[in-house]
């Protein structure tokens, strides 16, 4: 049994000396996953409330603001200990606390995440077809439902395949995805100057307020920023140290994210219509916009591959036991089974993907406080390695019953603090969500009730190893 | 390490599992001693005041 294949696998953490990946590497394999066709649908959204020039104020402080924060979360303890991010989890959630966070906040994620990418698929290709026929798309006729499905088993067959196959879609199309939107911006700039497309005003304006509209432009940004938190600290953990673990977060995220999302935002708002998908083949030409389509349309297998590999190497982890039987290509077309079947019960996630990501802001912002409270002001950045990897009440972070009531109830708080500040549903406001954004009130919410539970009722109780020993495990060796 | 798994482990097991005690051991010996790569309280600083100044803009922009 080869220690490095299992540590990478998540049973072990990685030393230093067993990771892979560098500053630059890991910058780029950052930029490679963020420089995805979400960014357009992103970017689209948002000229659905402000105007170019706000819109890409919003991307830059939104992302800034929300990797930043998950990058504090999640990737320092990753460089620092190499360990698997939903395993770190139990010295926060407890054993079964850290498998419920799991089942919640990345299940959903990424069923939610495949749907939209998958039809994203079915109407790049439906597009294409309609610009070589010359008739007009159908992006809602029964046959995208058609090609989605086939997205999802491509996807699944890409990773039964393991992660080779993935690195070689990544090594052709995230540069291919580089090219795609030089090619875009080409086409804005064709028959636009810089002034021009920086004076575009928004398709539409849900509020009379110009600075709500541009706060939840923000807030939408802050939500895609958040969106990385389940798959960031397992890529971090293959960097050599905290610091290679954190930077290039805001370099290859951050910026790659924010690029794709401005090319969204300017198409949308340039050529009329959210969905890129449409206005390419509006915009491009003939054979321009049908090989643009298509590398559109495979660049979401692409980012479909590499959060499914991401969610069943996670889900292997967590229940080990319970999935041992099961092989990887089980596992995966197991897995695949979940948006098929939501690709019918939720037809209209697509179109309301932003409410969609908005809920999983909600979600992620109050673990991105919660996390940051207990790795930085409750541990002071030490945590008992050993007892992470012990199962059952002999760890000293098996807290109750395998849960942490304290993290438990802060986390249902800081969700419940975001809704009421911000429906995801209606956009509906509170008065201080102007001031204050949801996402960064409910972090700031969930971490403050955490910190003040855990001094409480956790610490006097002795449990979850808060004390100055905290590296040394008491437990049988 | 005392492991649920580790009772009924094969060799190969075993050894994996004290590989991983090992290295276990190695983080909690060297956990007080400055890191390579640390992040710094300058970096934290730096970090601190990009967050700062992207909330007092997004104020300010509105």
């Amino acid at each position: 049994m080869d220690y490095a294949i299992e540590a990478e696998r998540g049973r072990a953490p990685l030393p230093p000396s067993k990771r892979l990946w560098g500053f630059w590497e890991y910058t780029w394999a950052n930029a490679a996953l963020a420089i995805a066709t979400w960014g357009f649908l992103i970017g689209g959204s948002l000229a659905l409330v402000v105007d170019v020039k706000q819109g890409l104020s919003a991307i830059v402080l939104g992302n800034v603001l929300g990797v930043l924060l998950v990058g504090l979360a999640v990737s320092v303890s990753a460089g620092k200990y190499g360990t698997e991010q939903y395993t770190f989890m139990r010295s926060v959630f407890g054993h079964h606390g850290s498998r419920l966070i799991y089942i919640v906040a990345m299940i959903l994620l990424t069923v939610g995440w495949l749907v939209v990418l998958g039809i994203m698929f079915g109407r790049s290709i439906d597009s294409a077809v309609s610009v070589v026929l010359q008739r007009e798309p159908e992006p809602t006729g029964w046959h995208i439902y058609a090609i989605t499905l086939v997205a999802i088993a491509i996807t699944a067959f890409v990773v039964a395949k393991g992660p080779t196959s993935i690195k070689v879609f990544n090594t052709i199309v995230a540069p291919a995805l580089f090219l795609v939107m030089g090619v875009m911006i080409y086409i804005f700039l064709k028959d636009s100057s810089l002034a021009e497309l920086l004076s575009l005003p928004a398709l539409s304006q849900p509020f009379d307020s110009n600075a709500v509209n541009f706060m939840i432009a923000v807030e939408i940004n802050i939500a895609a920023g958040f969106s990385w938190w389940p798959y960031l600290g397992n890529l971090s953990r293959i960097t050599k140290n905290e610091r290679v673990a954190f930077w290039p977060n805001l370099i290859g995220i951050g910026a790659a994210a924010s690029l794709g999302e401005a090319v969204g935002l300017v198409g949308a708002i340039k050529f009329g219509s959210a969905d890129p998908t449409q206005w390419m083949t509006e915009s491009g030409g003939l054979w321009l916009s049908v090989i643009v389509l298509l590398f559109v349309a495979f660049a979401n297998v692409t980012s479909m591959a590499n959060i499914l590999y991401t969610a069943v190497v996670g889900l292997r982890q967590m229940f080990d036991t319970l999935l041992r039987r099961f092989s990887w290509e089980q596992l995966v077309a197991g897995f695949c089974l979940v948006p098929a079947v939501v690709l019918f019960v939720l037809p209209g996630l697509y179109d309301g993907f932003m409410v969609f990501l908005v809920w999983t802001a909600a979600l992620y912002s109050a673990l991105t406080g919660i996390m940051i409270v207990d790795y930085f002001i409750l541990r002071r950045t030490h945590v008992a390695l050993k007892d992470l990897f012990i199962e059952g009440k002999a760890s000293r972070y098996y807290f109750t019953g395998g849960f942490n009531i304290a993290a438990m109830s802060a986390f249902a708080i800081g969700a419940a603090v975001f809704t009421v500040t911000f429906n995801p549903y209606s956009f509906e406001h509170s008065e201080w969500f102007r001031y204050t954004t949801a996402s960064l009130l409910a972090a700031a919410a969930a971490g403050s009730v955490y910190w003040i539970a855990s001094r409480l009722f956790i610490l006097p109780r002795g449990l979850g190893a808060y004390t100055s020993d905290s590296t040394t495990s008491t437990t049988t060796k | 390490m005392n492991t649920a798994s580790s009772h009924d482990a094969t060799p190969d097991e075993q050894a994996f599992l004290t590989e991983r005690s090992h290295v276990c051991e190695d983080f909690a010996a060297h956990e007080a001693t400055h890191q390579n790569g640390q992040l710094s309280r300058g970096e934290y600083l730096v970090v601190g005041l990009l967050l700062a100044i992207a909330y007092v803009l997004t104020l300010a922009l509105q």
